[in-house]
């Protein structure tokens, strides 16, 4: 039933080359983190090859779209779908980018014992990368829904990154020894906050691609950080005792 | 050359049968003045049964019965008292296939002027006194006006004697433009012009509309839906006899409301 | 036997019958022009015939044919393409339409003799023209009516539609497209009808035979009323009512002159034919 069969062999292409370097971003912050909370040298190496491979890949991409733009003018949802994909490629090597600066200073991290008060970063961590996760699925499913609920998700990410920021903040002004490792623990936590971001990002285009809608920034940033302040302060004690367990485990190290 | 008063078009409910098959079903959508509306649909969908309603050229085809209005200036043209000749007047028609008469340039942009002037009631109640010819510099004028209008002055001004037929395609389907211009009308419409056309040609032709639609409503039909793209503000899609989507190009060829029409533009149907 | 073989054989054959066309053709003009051009003289041409059609001219026969031709044209010529126009331009498919169809597709086929019937008792006894000119031109007209109208009509449908819708797509209405684009530009095939009822109307001989044209009169007709005389008829008359050694000069001048007529009133068509392919070419 379908003609145009040299346009859908591509544009099936495109789909499986996207889907193949979002999951090696995925797996390059899945990794970059286990590195960093497992203090695991060897997938530090492994972090750098795939965000080579990324890079690699957005060229692949980026070409392949320009071509089937010019070769074979796309329109309505064909043309939604090219333009999302060449978009959310540059989105997908930024994350590759910020997991491979995460374990950029793996060394430093490692060596030291941490701090004696919990720092939720694995937390944090496993909300990014759920939400890679998630971001990549809405795209293949072509599921907005899914897409629009990780604004949300997004807004926790930013109240985590503000709740860790001023805590290494107050361990650095009591303890200025641990003024290096601490800042590059905030580098590591600004990262996974650029991360959801960029995850978000894939979502909003995805919802483009979908239903043809371009969001209201508004949409985006719904909660202010005096908000997640608030929520702070509502913060049920198993999360934070699971915080502090997992922080315990880390200052044991 | 006058500028033109009006030219929307309403077109409310309007079915057309060649005999037993009906061609068109209850299309109703209005077409704006001063704008290029695109009507794109594949073979066989009505698009130029539809166009050839809007001059009541279909008038000539035997067997075929029209019900509907179509509303131009606020008079339905398929009134019983409404004068048929006049109508084509103001409605022009550029054909697919460029059909330029076999006389001069000149004779064939002439003709029609000449005999409409003939025929203009003389206005004796305003006491005036209306010349039922043109004086020679004022053909000569008038040809030249239409013309330059339809952008084919610099090439055709050194033979307008010679014959239509010495033409290329592409200046040929100019000539025809400027044949419609020279009497004034209101609308017009064009089946497929740039189909037998080459792409510069096609290109010259495309320029020419934007620029023209500052003084007249233009509706063209096109199986090119690039070309519909390119040129056109609003476009309706026709398919098998009914109007199934209209709207500005840039909603239809970004974010079409009905599946069909998708269908239609990325090529996946049939 | 090989292709090639057979494709030369069929060759041959095809030329071998257009030669045997042409060389029949060149026998009888050139027997008429060598039996005849003797005879042929300004005297010839311009004089009545004297002593029995031994001396003197055919004058009269020349002039009655020429009248002859004059009128048929103008009687057949505008009935002929105005039924085309009617027949091709508009709407026909009603039982007028189909009726005059047929008709005209069956009135070719009826011997000429039949006509001269039809002449005699209609115009000749019925309406009481008598023995005429007129009646005569009006039956040649019914003769060469079905050409001209066949003709005309293939040469209307010939126009291409996009012209006609061309033109009323400006706003012009049926009978002015008609009369500046459908009628001109079929113009060489309206002539094309033309020059074959001239060549039929100068030679016809049973048509008039029946209804004016008489062998010998020492005046030429003075009006429509009148009957005249006519170079076929002559002929006829000559070579079953005198004998052949005595005129015979006469007999093959007249065949000559006739032949010479015909061929001239068709080059001219020819002629304007060809003027009107040329302005009109697409």
């Amino acid at each position: 039933m379908t003609s145009r069969i040299l346009f859908n062999q591509e544009m099936d292409k495109l789909n499986e080359e996207v889907a193949q370097m979002a999951s090696l971003a995925r797996e390059a912050v899945e990794k970059a983190v286990r590195c960093i909370v497992n203090k695991d040298p060897v997938l530090k190496a492994e972090v750098e090859r795939l965000d080579r491979e990324i890079y690699h890949m957005e060229q692949i991409i980026e070409k392949r779209c320009l071509e089937l733009i010019a070769l074979h003018t796309p329109v309505a949802g064909d043309l939604r779908t090219v333009s999302t994909c060449l978009k959310i490629i540059t989105d997908l090597n930024r994350i590759g980018r910020y997991a491979s600066d995460i374990v950029e200073v793996y060394e430093v991290v490692a060596s030291d014992n941490g701090f004696h008060r919990p720092v939720n970063i694995p937390h944090m961590a496993s909300l990014v990368v759920a939400m890679v996760t998630d971001a990549i699925d809405s795209f293949i499913r072509r599921d907005d829904r899914a897409a629009r609920q990780l604004f949300d998700r997004d807004d926790e990410v930013d109240c985590l990154y503000d709740l860790n920021f001023r805590a290494i903040l107050t361990y650095m002004i009591e303890d200025p020894r641990k003024i290096t490792v601490g800042t590059h623990i905030i580098l590591i936590a600004r990262y996974l906050e650029r991360i959801a971001d960029h995850s978000c990002n894939i979502g909003e285009r995805v919802v483009y691609m979908v239903t043809g809608e371009r969001m209201n920034p508004k949409d985006r940033k719904k909660s202010t950080s005096r908000t997640c302040v608030n929520s702070s302060t509502s913060l049920k004690q198993d999360d934070l005792d699971s915080m502090q367990r997992s922080d315990h485990d880390l200052a044991e190290k | 050359m006058v500028k033109i008063m009006n030219g929307s078009i309403q077109v409310k409910d309007l079915n057309v049968w060649f005999d037993q098959n009906h061609a068109l079903k209850g299309v109703t959508f209005s077409i704006p003045k001063n704008e290029i509306t695109a009507i794109i649909g594949p073979s066989g969908c009505g698009k130029s049964t539809f166009i050839r309603c809007v001059n009541r050229m279909n008038d000539i085809v035997p067997k075929c019965r029209v019900e509907g209005q179509i509303i131009v200036n606020g008079k339905n043209i398929y009134d019983p008292d409404v004068d048929v000749v006049e109508i084509r007047r103001r409605t022009g028609m550029v054909f697919q296939k460029p059909n330029p008469f076999p006389k001069s340039i000149f004779e064939n942009i002439a003709y029609a002027p000449r005999i409409h002037r003939r025929e203009e009631p003389s206005a004796k109640q305003k006491g005036e006194m209306v010349v039922k010819k043109y004086t020679k510099k004022e053909l000569e004028n008038l040809v030249e006006a239409s013309i330059k209008r339809a952008a084919l002055w610099d090439e055709v001004k050194d033979r307008m004697n010679k014959s239509a037929y010495d033409l290329s395609g592409g200046q040929q389907q100019r000539l025809c433009i400027a044949r419609t211009l020279a009497v004034n009308p209101e609308i017009l419409l064009l089946d497929e012009p740039c189909s037998a056309l080459d792409p510069i040609a096609t290109a010259k032709i495309e320029d020419l509309l934007v620029d023209l639609k500052k003084d007249y409503t233009v509706v063209i039909v096109t199986h090119n839906m690039q070309q519909a793209a390119r040129v056109a503000d609003k476009t309706a899609f026709f398919y098998l006899g009914e109007l199934i989507e209209f709207d500005k190009t840039e909603t239809i060829f970004e974010r079409p409301k009905e599946k069909l029409t998708e269908q239609y533009i990325t090529g996946r149907m049939g | 036997m090989n292709r090639r073989n057979k494709e030369r054989a069929f060759f041959l054959l095809f030329r071998g019958c257009a030669w045997v066309v042409a060389l029949a053709l060149m026998i009888i003009v050139g027997y008429i022009v060598v039996l005849g051009i003797g005879t042929i003289s300004w005297e010839f041409l311009t004089q009545f015939p004297k002593k029995g059609f031994t001396e003197g001219g055919i004058f009269p026969a020349i002039v009655g044919t020429l009248y002859l031709v004059g009128l048929v044209m103008i009687i057949a010529v505008p009935i002929g393409v105005f039924t085309a126009i009617y027949v091709s331009e508009y709407k026909s498919n009603n039982w007028f339409g189909n009726l005059l169809r047929v008709v005209v597709n069956n009135l070719a086929g009826v011997p000429s003799i039949v006509y001269g019937l039809l002449g005699l008792g209609l115009l000749v006894f019925f309406v009481g023209w008598g023995f005429s000119l007129l009646a005569s031109a009006f039956t040649l007209a019914f003769v060469v009516l079905p050409l001209v109208i066949t003709a005309s009509r293939e040469a209307i449908q010939a126009v291409p539609s996009s012209l006609r819708e061309a033109s009323l797509a400006l706003g012009t209405t049926k009978w002015q497209t008609i009369r500046h684009h459908v009628l001109p530009y079929s113009l060489p095939g309206i002539l094309t009808g033309v020059i074959l009822s001239i060549s039929r109307a100068a030679g016809e001989t049973a048509p008039i035979l029946m209804t004016g044209v008489v062998f010998l009169k020492f005046t030429l007709p003075q009006n429509v009323w009148d009957t005249f005389q006519a170079m076929p008829y002559l002929l006829y008359s000559l070579s079953t009512q005198t004998p052949y050694d005595k005129t015979q000069d006469f007999q093959w001048g007249t065949a000559l002159v006739l032949l010479v007529m015909v061929v001239a009133m068709n080059m001219s068509a020819i002629i304007i034919r060809n003027r009107y392919r040329e302005k009109y070419k697409w």
